[in-house]
């Protein structure tokens, strides 16, 4: 998307703005505070890819604690902080995305992928991105329509990046 | 930009700013978490961490777009809400003062004022008289089930499937259960003595909103009510869901067979000002036509003796809203609670008579007492301490943590269940755990929006939540992100209305921030009209793109939003191009005028004389801010011709004013 944020000074007052708002769509009990551990998913929400044992190192950073929270106005800095030391994002493509499954998952090129087996990629590292286990078999359970076990993992690329 | 205090999207009313947290020392660095993986190839590495990556953006994104269309439901709901009590609230403040137009005093009179003006008795057995099931007779056409007293177990049961085949009970019956019902409800004290001593289990249920496929997926989880499965119904059974009239029968009967196991707590939507205009009246008149006036009638005498709280082994009180400061206990018991034909009336308050206009101004002690039945039934808890008016709802109170802990203390509760607010996961505590919110109509704003829920209450156990949610039978479960795409696709629907709706003024306004009439502006003045006109407070930045075309630098360009929906006079489009902002206008006010009008058309006839609706029309501008001017709508009446030798079809005048998709909204910014 377009816009006019210069690249050297702060976030532009439109950024910062967007940034509160998602600040206060996920601050769930209204008490103007977010946990450090649900950042990551507020990040993604805004498009960034971070991984959660980054998300320690930026918190560190900006001098906020890892295991507290913290409120609009050091969300906004501390996205600031980032724009200014990230450099542009190169987000994976849908093609990159699906070349991934089948380098990884699916080498015989079937067009069909195993719903156990995307949960376990999803957990490697220990990372599960903040999803239970169960919210990863609703994500993926119901893609499997005729409860097979397998999914067409190209029509779930496509749907999750076009839905 | 951060201003002292802030509004979020979901709770309307300010929070004050906190403080920013304090800066903590640097925490030893600990070495970050190595992975235990296997060495795999670099390149199949590189892989898994690009699926990684972006399924948890995508899950992230999905979030936001969940949480986004969320707050579009909960402000436009409430926003509706705030206008209905807006307008009670001042009709009650115009009595107050001289009413000095006798045309204003006498629409007030008109839609206030109770159905009869006589003595206790005399209205007894004029009710009795009047809708007795014997002035109803059953045609042989009739097929559906028959009933007699005494109502028993097998009557419950066939009415379960009956409705479930979609079969409606006749008139005559309705009347006979509805006043068997009354009858046992007079003899019942204010708050229900509920004990877990016998069966050991008690269910709560919240909300059910004319959901009935929501009760029956409750009976088949938990089973039907008995003396071994008592059930407390937290209220807001009827208005804005299709079937409340089958809900309230079916709970009726529960409540008829199994009288010490079955508690009704009256809900704010039990309240026949309410009906007018959340759905409950419409169906009745639309399901049992000619004899809907008696029906109606003998609803508004049941709703009053309805009790308003319940209380549980003596440390669990569930009632339909909440508390406030002045909750008492022992000044709830000593009420008579048959005055409060409407929550938001008390007889004390209403004229008798058409002449009649100002009220007697209240004592401290009525308006007190008036204050506790409001409170019980109207308001909401909120995260901060205190105890302030609900000014968003139009009555109740928002209560802090202090609020509960004090009201816990003084009568050794433990616990308080409330329902009033749908929540996502149809369940909600807060204050430490000490309210419970239950809320049991799933897919309340749409399809696949919330989860549903109750709650079982133990003797020896913790309490158990369950949750549910009621899918058609006929169509395949969706999967998570169909049914965000779905949610999201009706919230934005709703909001599309109301630009329509608000065309004219939204137009004037960007067109003053572009003077160069270029027909963009910038994102951050657009926001602000829409937030201003709208008089919604959404995060406008996330939805944008959803709404509005955004050329390629980043400029807003703000007629695109009108170019998929307009609002359109289906009898006469000669009228709309006319009267773009009278029509506008009309529309905007739809459900307040036809809730006026239809408190007016006292024989529910549905028609009502030009003058009746000039004056309602002129009475609204003069105290909505709206304007309608009296000759332009009694020209728009004629224009569309609707106007049959001086009465007017209320329903068909507003049917005519609606929003229809006009063709795609294209997805490629214009240069």
């Amino acid at each position: 998307m377009g816009d006019n944020e210069p690249h050297e000074q702060g976030l532009s007052a439109d950024r910062r703005s967007e940034y509160e708002e998602a600040f206060i769509l996920f601050d769930k009990d209204c008490d103007g505070l977010i946990s450090s551990s649900e950042l990551p998913l507020v990040l993604r929400s805004l498009g960034q890819t971070v991984t959660n044992a980054e998300v320690t190192t930026v918190l560190q950073q900006a001098n906020l604690d890892p295991r507290g929270k913290f409120t609009s106005l050091d969300f906004v800095n501390l996205m600031e902080r980032r724009a200014n030391s990230l450099n542009h994002e190169t987000f994976e493509s849908e093609q990159d995305v699906r070349d991934a499954f089948r380098m990884v998952l699916d080498p015989k090129g079937t067009g069909t992928i195993a719903t156990d087996d995307i949960a376990n990629i999803l957990n490697v590292f220990g990372e599960s991105g903040g999803l239970s286990q169960q919210q990863i078999w609703e994500l993926l359970g119901t893609a499997d329509r005729d409860n097979s076990g397998r999914i067409n993992y190209e029509e779930f690329v496509k749907a999750m990046t076009s839905g | 930009m951060f201003a002292e205090r802030w509004i979020c999207f979901c709770c309307p009313h300010a929070h004050k700013l906190q403080r920013s947290i304090v800066p903590v020392e640097q925490v030893p660095s600990k070495k970050s978490s190595k992975s235990r993986v296997k060495k795999k190839s670099d390149i199949t590495l590189s892989s898994v961490i690009i699926i990684q990556s972006w399924f948890r953006r995508r899950q992230a994104l999905f979030e936001i777009r969940r949480k986004a269309a969320w707050t579009i439901y909960q402000n436009i709901e409430y926003a509706g809400e705030q206008d209905q009590l807006k307008l009670y609230n001042f009709f009650l403040d115009l009595m107050q003062a001289v009413a000095k137009d006798p045309r204003e005093a006498l629409v007030i009179a008109k839609v206030l004022r109770r159905s009869s003006s006589l003595s206790a008795t005399a209205e007894e057995l004029e009710l009795t008289e009047s809708t007795s099931p014997e002035t109803v007779n059953i045609e042989p056409s009739y097929k559906g089930l028959h009933v007699q007293l005494p109502i028993n177990k097998g009557h419950f049961e066939a009415l379960i499937l009956g409705f479930q085949r979609g079969e409606s009970l006749h008139a005559r019956y309705v009347l006979l259960i509805l006043h068997e019902v009354r009858r046992i409800l007079k003899r019942l004290p204010n708050i229900n003595v509920v004990s877990t001593h016998q069966s050991t289990c008690v269910t709560v249920i919240g909300d059910l909103h004319g959901n009935l496929s929501d009760l029956l997926l409750i009976f088949h989880k938990n089973g039907l009510p008995s003396n071994e499965n008592p059930y407390i119904f937290n209220g807001d059974i009827v208005d804005r869901g299709s079937q409340s009239i089958e809900l309230f029968i079916l709970i009726s009967v529960a409540f008829i067979v199994y009288p010490t196991n079955v508690y009704l707590n009256r809900g704010n939507h039990e309240d026949h000002v309410l009906n007018l205009r959340y759905g409950f009246m419409k169906e009745i008149l639309r399901k049992y036509k000619s004899h809907a006036t008696k029906l109606l009638h003998l609803f508004e005498n049941i709703y009053r003796w309805l009790p308003v709280a319940s209380l549980i082994d003596d440390h669990i009180f569930v009632t339909h809203g909440g508390i406030s400061d002045i909750t008492d206990m022992t000044k709830i018991n000593r009420i008579q609670r048959s005055q409060y034909v409407s929550i938001l009336s008390p007889s004390f308050v209403i004229p008798e008579t058409d002449e009649q206009v100002q009220i007697n101004s209240l004592s401290n002690d009525q308006l007190l007492e008036w204050r506790q039945m409001l409170d019980l039934l109207w308001s909401d808890p909120k995260q901060e301490n205190g105890c302030e008016p609900n000014t968003y709802r139009g009555g109740g109170c928002y209560w802090g943590p202090d609020i509960t802990d004090q009201v816990l203390k003084k009568h050794n509760w433990s616990l308080i269940i409330r329902s009033h607010e749908c929540k996502e996961e149809g369940f909600d505590y807060c204050h430490g755990k000490k309210v419970l919110t239950i809320f049991s109509a799933s897919n309340y704003y749409a399809a696949g929006s919330n989860r549903g829920a109750y709650v079982k209450i133990f003797k020896n156990q913790p309490l158990a939540i369950v949750q549910f949610l009621a899918t058609k039978n006929t169509v395949k479960p969706l999967t998570l992100w169909e049914r965000v795409s779905h949610v999201e696709e009706q919230a934005l629907r709703n909001l599309m209305e109301k630009f329509s709706a608000n065309q004219s003024r939204l137009m004037k306004e960007f067109r003053l921030k572009d003077p160069h009439q270029s027909g963009r502006i910038a994102i951050n003045e657009w926001c602000d009209i829409v937030t201003h006109v709208l008089e919604l407070q959404l995060p406008w930045r996330t939805l944008k793109s959803r709404l509005v075309d955004i050329d390629s630098n980043g400029l807003i360009v703000y007629e695109s939003s009108f170019r998929s929906r307009e609002l359109q006079c289906c009898i006469n489009s000669q009228v709309i191009n006319r009267r773009q902002s009278l029509c506008q206008t009309i529309y905007r006010n739809k459900d307040l005028l036809e809730t006026v009008f239809r408190a007016i058309d006292k024989d529910n006839s549905g028609v009502i004389s030009m003058q009746e609706f000039t004056d309602v029309c002129v009475f609204l501008g003069n105290h909505n801010g709206s304007k309608f001017d009296e000759k332009q709508m009694t020209d728009l009446a004629k224009s569309i011709d609707l106007d049959k030798n001086g009465v007017i079809d209320f329903n068909e005048f507003l049917e005519a004013f609606r929003i229809v998709d006009i063709g795609l909204r294209t997805s490629n910014p214009t240069t």
